[in-house]
């Protein structure tokens, strides 16, 4: 019995140790690393909806998700669309909303920016795992990519495939996207209306 | 989390995105243990086992130890303490309630504490953000698609050996292409959508 | 002397990947592009050598019947160092190779070594030890990148070399395009090219082995018969 605590004491001060430096690598490492997670974030967000802002201001004022009346997934073209999270421009220009979708090969995860008139201005997909060649190409920063992703610009909730630029051989991942860009704009109209 | 959700998450771990085909999780002992169909299913059950139950017990000590302490960074010497002790539990257990599996699994049951699988299925769990029934569903499930591939397996391998190949693929290298045309087979499931 | 001999076994006749058959899971999961290659080569390299100095330095302290336990626990930490400071410092390597850091934790060529090595040498053979085991890996890693990326898409050095920037630590090199992409193989960037390209890694090494070992079973039959000739 003596042995068994003796053992487990010393497994106990060198995981404690070892928990100690990684703390310490913690503590230098986690402004950085959420710097990078909000800069990445806003990047995004203003390739698709881009708000005149001062140097050092908020461009993008979150709105958390729970303090909303409406359900944060929404079901369009058919496809069940879950909607991450959702921020209002600082110049009232229009809502950004990150949504995630599954795609061919897994979940997408997109930017959406919708103007004050319930169109699209923008997508910008964050994260993928798509066919490198036919669905990642809408991600990508090929001419076929930004064809594809410039044909949402303009449209409304009620997109459908044939509306846009779809790409050939990735049906899917294009009629994912579009499900994304069309419950994105129908969530910010449903938010808008619960007011 | 809606049953659709679940079981999307399940078809998901099985079939779209198999933990071995497609994720590249937990090859190991896929390569090493698919000899026969018995060995392999004995294995297949063990995993299931340890990655369901691993999945809730990493779920708890996350969500309830490190989120509410601030300290994410130990995840991963957290789960994989955990995961050990699991194993380790596990084995004592086998010994003394069905000691022929035990023997039949010999050297690969300590074994499944490095297989990626289980490691990987905790980490997915927290990057995914499911919660406790998700988490749980996508352990067990994820550990079905592991039992289905190298059952699977081991069938196509008992074969391999009236295959007339050239000399220098003797052993592994004709395996890993063998788990490769499986592989291609899987790649038919992407895209599926569940409803 | 002894450096060039663990070298040569590290890169050759003990590579951990295709003569000990370890680690395979990340090898066939990231080797899509050159960025990731190199970058996990060197983390791993990284984190081989740290832990195996770390090993080495306690064998003679930690009890033996915990001693795996230790490791685990040591190599999670040297993980979990690693994986925070690509987190914070080059994190277009850290989204690429994703859940494969933390993996890193029970990758076998890591507890392997310091099984079969670290506790029973100094910290000096250890240390060169790992830096030569680390260096077979990435060698395998970049050889299984260049094959994918090139027959896949026709592309050499994809997120790290760029034609205009140099080398780009950040991950958004272009690459150099060798011949445009709709003539590429793109099976091999798929998970079926991994299990293919190290398949027919695999075998080229047995091949390869084989062949040296019957040239010298063949040499040193040669030496027999001279010896009774003589």
């Amino acid at each position: 019995m003596n042995k068994i605590l003796k053992l487990a004491l010393v497994l106990f001060v060198i995981c404690a140790i070892v928990a100690g430096i990684l703390g310490a690598v913690d503590l230098i490492t986690r402004d950085r690393i959420q710097a990078y997670q909000t800069n990445r974030t806003n990047r995004a967000r203003a390739a698709v909806l881009p708000v005149k802002a001062a140097e050092g201001e908020e461009m993008y004022v979150d709105i958390p998700l729970d303090s909303l009346s409406i359900p944060a997934t929404v079901t369009a073209n058919g496809q069940d669309v879950e909607i991450l999270s959702m921020a209002r421009a600082a110049d009232g220009s229009g809502h950004v909303v990150e949504v995630k979708f599954s795609g061919a090969q897994g979940n997408v995860v997109m930017i959406v920016g919708v103007s004050n008139e319930l169109t699209c201005t923008g997508i910008s997909i964050t994260q993928h795992s798509e066919t490198p060649g036919l669905g990642a190409v809408a991600a990508s920063d090929t001419d076929k990519g930004a064809r594809f992703r410039d044909s949402f610009i303009g449209v409304d909730g009620s997109v459908q495939l044939k509306d846009i630029d779809a790409m050939s051989g990735a049906t899917i991942t294009s009629r994912g996207v579009t499900a994304g860009t069309a419950a994105a704009i129908q969530f910010v109209e449903a938010m808008l209306n619960a007011k | 989390m809606s049953v659709t959700k679940l079981l999307e998450i399940a078809i998901g771990a099985i079939l779209i995105n198999n933990f071995i085909f497609s994720q590249f999780l937990g090859c190991c002992p896929f390569l090493g243990c698919s000899s026969k169909v018995d060995t392999a299913t004995g294995m297949g059950l063990a995993v299931v086992f340890v990655m369901g139950l691993a999945s809730a017990i990493c779920y708890v000590v996350y969500d309830f130890l490190l989120v509410p302490l601030g300290l994410e960074f130990l995840k991963t010497l957290a789960f994989i303490l955990v995961i050990a002790a699991l194993v380790q539990f596990v084995e004592m257990f086998l010994k003394k309630a069905v000691p022929s599996l035990y023997a039949a699994l010999g050297i690969y049951l300590p074994l499944i504490t490095t297989n990626c699988a289980v490691l990987g299925v905790v980490l997915l769990n927290v990057q995914n953000n499911y919660n406790f029934l998700g988490s749980v569903v996508y352990g067990i499930t994820g550990g079905l698609g592991f039992m289905l591939a190298i059952v699977l397996f081991a069938s196509v391998r008992e074969r391999i050996a009236y295959a007339d190949y050239p000399e220098c693929f003797e052993g592994f290298p004709i395996c890993l292409v063998s788990a490769g045309l499986v592989a291609l087979a899987f790649m038919g499931f992407s895209g599926m959508q569940i409803f | 002397m002894n450096f060039k001999r663990q070298l040569k076994e590290g890169v050759i006749t003990n590579n951990p990947i295709l003569v000990q058959q370890l680690g395979m899971c990340a090898t066939m999961a990231i080797t899509t592009s050159l960025f990731n290659g190199v970058g996990m080569g060197l983390s791993v390299l990284i984190i081989l050598t740290c832990c195996n100095v770390a090993v080495s330095a306690v064998r003679k302290f930690i009890p033996d019947e915990i001693r795996l336990a230790i490791f685990v626990v040591i190599i999670a930490g040297f993980v979990t160092i690693v994986d925070l400071l690509l987190q914070a410092f080059i994190p277009a390597l850290s989204e690429s190779l994703g859940v494969f850091i933390p993996l890193i934790v029970v990758n076998c060529i890591i507890i392997g070594r310091a099984e079969a090595f670290c506790q029973k040498n100094p910290v000096g053979a250890s240390f060169v030890d790992g830096i030569t085991q680390g260096l077979g890996y990435t060698v395998v890693l970049v050889i299984m990148c260049v094959i994918r990326e090139l027959l896949g898409s026709g592309r050499f050095g994809g997120g790290l070399i760029d034609l205009a920037k140099g080398i780009t630590l950040d991950g958004t090199g272009t690459g150099i395009q060798l011949f445009n992409s709709d003539y590429g193989a793109s099976i091999l960037t798929l998970p079926v090219g991994g299990f293919l390209t190290l398949g027919f890694l695999f075998a080229a090494m047995q091949a390869a082995l084989k062949k040296s070992a019957k040239k010298k079973a063949a040499a040193a039959k040669t030496e027999e018969k001279e010896d009774e000739a003589a």
